[in-house]
């Protein structure tokens, strides 16, 4: 019952008992006439509750497809339909129907993909965009459907339907939660532009194994086209004959017949992975990462993958044609999927996270009938008592998923490691991405400084064991945060040059765009402006020591996880593939 | 999904499954239908409240603001309280236990005011919609229906926005006729009642009601035990739960809280002999020497 209906009943109560005291029967009939018509409503209620609501059948199909797993693209759009019916009977009203969505999944309207602004139709219903429904008449059964879109590669959970059963009147209010599991794999999202290669080569047949027409990699036999001389090309591929006849150095630019491997090092530590989904570094790299696999095996280069964290080296063997494409993505998707966090401190916004999502997802076990809290005297203050009757419940919540002890059942209330940990798990598990009440804010660089820089420098030399001549190793690590123990890598970087591959580097930026070359002024004098300017001016420091350090090896480095930085594996990938030192001009990014 | 594309995608076939179209009228409909009701009984109520007062004038227009309140705030509990204070000092007493006939109709009245009141509000929560797009909504509506553009669902939900009055109306009726059923039943404890209803011979009053005690108290026992058996496992072994811990919360808190204690203990020591172990070995070269010490999360 809700507040209203209770004062309704009180003064209806009072009134009653007036009436007949005082022998007024108008008025005892009138109070008499609320509290029966509130007690009818009452059990029209339980019985919706009770029968009605245990009594329906959900239904969700994602994209047409109902199976219980699936495949999803990070940032595409998918319509979701759902159908509800009653086994028996019929639904009744009032029921708001509400499709939890995890927070992988955002909501989209049709102008979302669109350059016309959300307003521009007058007649646009916003609840046409939400994923609930409100059921205001009884039917037999009833469907809606809306658009929503993964935010960032890894997997998608939809657990099932909020119900939450009312009468019209707004008197009593049970909520309510339907299981109706389906797990998506999203695979990460890819640069959509056509061309992605800034030089010309469209078609590139992959030879059998061991079958080369030239000894060297990456100058076929075929002519393609002549060119003016850049600074870097080998002095061996310049036409003399033409050079001498057009008064002006000439390059023969040849068919390349022989496949690049491209490696792809994916940078997956605890750094990347904080923030909210789709505003990872991981998702940076991810994009990137299946963009340069897109644009490489679109021209038949075999594309390979070396994944690591601090849970060891997944290693994706080079393979080319789309079976290897999706290989790569599948590998990118399980990789992006946040593992548990580490036991961290317990702290009041992690509490009142966990609390919201049990309201969300378990609210029939937050319901007082069932969990009983036990008396204590203290604390007295009401404030304090609230909030340890909150964590009672939260522990009786906690315990009852995960079936734990009577002993661990009282732990949790007094034990605030343990809380946090089960608190934690549950908060990953339910897909809350490793933001502030999953993990606890940091110093950047502090923590995974060092240790990324082995794990780099680890997984560089295995994927050099293993490689073959003339490969292109696309390195995509959170450098900028740990710029300065960058001299751990190097030793691995030179190596891999030494060996005659090519090294592109990608460091995301938190802001996905590269770090300005000019000034920074900040935008006004408050304290917000000034720490945003000192935070550009911190990471523009960075990234220019960074940049000479590498640079000064040859490796190619780009600071974004946008177009530019997939333009310049490509062009390292190309440059590869015509055996030229650098590009033109000598520059290499 | 656009309110064009829904006309076009979710027009309801006579079998087919309800839309949200059909819902979003159909709240807008009964809003509407509300709200003229609630204004409606609300002023045949107000010259018929507190007549006999001197001060007739003034409640009756603070009866009106608070009807008018009402159609943006919850006041249906004052609303009753008005017409509550008004029986308590103008109705003249009666020995008559059962209300005479017609005092039902005002009843009826007063209810269907409050119905209407607690509907309107209900269904503006439960929808989270402003007034203003019911009507906008409605309107819309008709218009279509004037330009000729078939669709079923106007005539549906006015239908069904029908049956739902008449349902109302003979459900307050029904609890009306039930009251007075019930009031007839019960005591009452003026004096010169009680007296009709105690026994002379013995001193004792008799209790006129115990067949509606046994009812009510039957109807309690049904409910609970029904509600009992509609609970989910989960619920079931979390209440089985609850109710061990409260019975022995006092002890295992007591070992809780020990073992809190011991496992901090340990941990500390533990500290301890890897600081100490720490002392004992030579420093490790640093290679850079601004790099911040190595911590995982």
């Amino acid at each position: 019952m809700t507040s209203r209906g209770r004062w309704l009943a009180l003064i209806a109560l009072a009134g009653a008992f007036l009436g007949i005291l005082r022998g007024q029967p108008t008025l005892a009939l009138m109070s008499l006439s609320v509290l029966v018509w509130l007690l009818m409503e009452w059990m029209t209620f339980l019985w919706r509750a009770g029968f009605e609501a245990s009594r329906l059948r959900f239904e969700r199909s994602v994209n047409g497809n109902s199976s219980p797993t699936g495949y999803l693209w990070a940032g595409r759009d998918v319509e979701i339909e759902v159908r509800v019916s009653a086994a028996t009977g019929s639904i009744g009203s009032l029921l708001l129907v509400r499709d939890v969505l995890p927070e992988n999944l955002r909501l989209t309207t049709p102008t979302d993909n669109d350059n016309r602004p959300a307003q521009s139709s007058p007649d646009r219903n916003p609840e046409d965009a939400s994923n609930e429904i409100l059921v205001s008449t009884s039917c037999r059964s009833l469907q809606f459907r809306y658009r929503a879109a993964a935010c960032a590669a890894g997997n998608v959970r939809l657990p099932g339907f909020r119900l939450v059963v009312s009468d019209p009147n707004g008197f009593f209010r049970r909520d309510l939660f339907a299981e109706c599991p389906q797990t998506f794999r999203v695979f990460p999202a890819c640069a959509t532009q056509v061309d992605l290669r800034p030089v010309v080569k469209r078609v590139n047949s992959l030879p059998q194994h061991g079958i080369h027409r030239l000894q060297r990699s990456g100058m076929g036999s075929e002519l393609l086209e002549l060119r003016e001389y850049a600074v870097g090309d080998p002095p061996k591929s310049i036409a003399w004959k033409v050079s001498a006849r057009r008064d002006k150095l000439m390059t023969r630019q040849y068919e390349s017949e022989v496949p690049v491997r491209i490696q792809l090092f994916v940078d997956g530590s605890i750094g990347t992975r904080t923030g909210g989904f789709g505003h990872r570094l991981l998702d940076q790299m991810s994009w990137v990462a299946a963009s340069v696999a897109r644009g490489a095996v679109s021209v038949g280069d075999p594309v390979g993958a070396m994944l690591f964290d601090e849970r060891g080296m997944t290693r994706v063997p080079p393979v080319s044609g789309e079976k290897g494409y999706y290989r790569i993505l599948e590998a990118l998707s399980d990789f992006s999927v946040n593992p548990e966090p580490v036991v961290d401190r317990l702290t009041p916004k992690m509490l009142e996270m966990a609390a919201s999502v049990c309201n969300e997802r378990f609210p029939e076990l937050l319901d007082p009938r069932y969990n009983q809290i036990p008396f204590t005297i203290f604390p007295l203050l009401p404030f304090a008592r609230r909030r340890f009757e909150r964590r009672l419940q939260l522990a009786a919540v906690m315990a009852s998923l995960y079936s734990l002890s009577a002993e661990q059942h009282v732990r949790l209330i007094y034990d605030d490691n343990l809380m946090a940990l089960y608190l934690q798990t549950f908060l990953t598990q339910s897909g809350m991405a490793w933001i502030e009440p999953v993990v606890a804010v940091r110093g950047r660089g502090f923590n995974d400084g060092l240790h990324r820089m082995q794990m780099l420098t680890d997984a560089l030399s295995h994927a050099v064991v293993r490689a073959r001549d003339n490969e292109v190793f696309v390195v995509m690590a959170d450098l900028l945060e740990c710029s300065r123990g960058i001299s751990h890598l190097m030793p691995a970087l030179r190596m891999t040059l030494a060996r005659h591959h090519r090294v592109a580097v990608v460091c995301p930026s938190p802001t996905f765009f590269r770090p300005r070359s000019q000034p920074v002024v900040p935008a006004n004098a408050s304290a917000e402006a000034l720490l945003i300017a000192a935070e550009q001016i911190r990471v523009q420091e960075q990234a220019r020591l960074l940049q000479r350090e590498l640079r000064r090896i040859g490796a190619a480095v780009s600071f974004s996880g946008e177009f530019h930085a997939v333009r310049m594996v490509m062009s390292e990938i190309d440059l590869a593939r015509s055996g030229r030192l650098a590009g033109a001009g000598g520059r290499r990014s | 999904m656009s309110t064009a594309d829904n006309r076009l995608t979710e027009q309801v076939r006579p079998d087919g499954p309800a839309s949200r179209r059909l819902f979003d009228l159909q709240v807008a409909l009964e809003r509407l239908a509300s709200l003229t009701g609630f204004v409606l009984l609300s002023v045949l109520l107000i010259p018929n409240l507190f007549v006999q007062s001197p001060a007739a004038v003034a409640l009756q227009v603070l009866f009106l603001a608070f009807v008018l309140l009402g159609l943006r705030h919850w006041t249906v509990p004052v609303l009753l309280v008005f017409c509550g204070v008004d029986l308590f000092f103008f109705e003249p007493f009666s020995r008559d236990r059962n209300p005479p006939l017609q005092s039902v109709v005002p009843c009826v009245v007063v209810i269907l005011m409050l119905v209407a009141a607690s509907r309107l509000h209900g269904l503006r929560l439960a929808s989270r919609q402003k007034l203003n797009r019911s009507f906008r909504l409605v309107k819309q509506e008709i218009s279509q229906a004037a330009t000729g553009e078939v669709s079923d669902v106007l005539p549906k939900t006015l239908g069904r926005l029908l049956r739902t009055f008449i349902a109302v109306a003979m459900t307050v009726t029904l609890c009306v006729v039930a009251s007075r059923f019930i009031l007839g039943t019960l005591p009452n404890l003026r004096n010169g009642i009680i007296a009709d209803l105690s026994d002379q011979e013995t001193s004792l009053y008799i209790w006129p009601g115990p067949v509606l005690l046994i009812v009510l108290l039957l109807m309690w026992i049904a409910i609970s035990e029904g509600a009992w058996r509609l609970q989910t496992p989960g619920q079931s072994r979390l209440y089985a739960r609850s109710q061990t811990l409260k019975l022995l919360f006092s002890d295992l808190r007591m070992i809780a809280r020990r073992r809190i204690k011991q496992d901090r203990r340990k941990m500390q020591e533990r500290l301890r002999e890897e600081r100490t172990q720490a002392r004992q070995q030579p420093k490790p070269e640093t290679v850079d020497g601004d790099d911040e010490p190595q911590r995982w999360l």
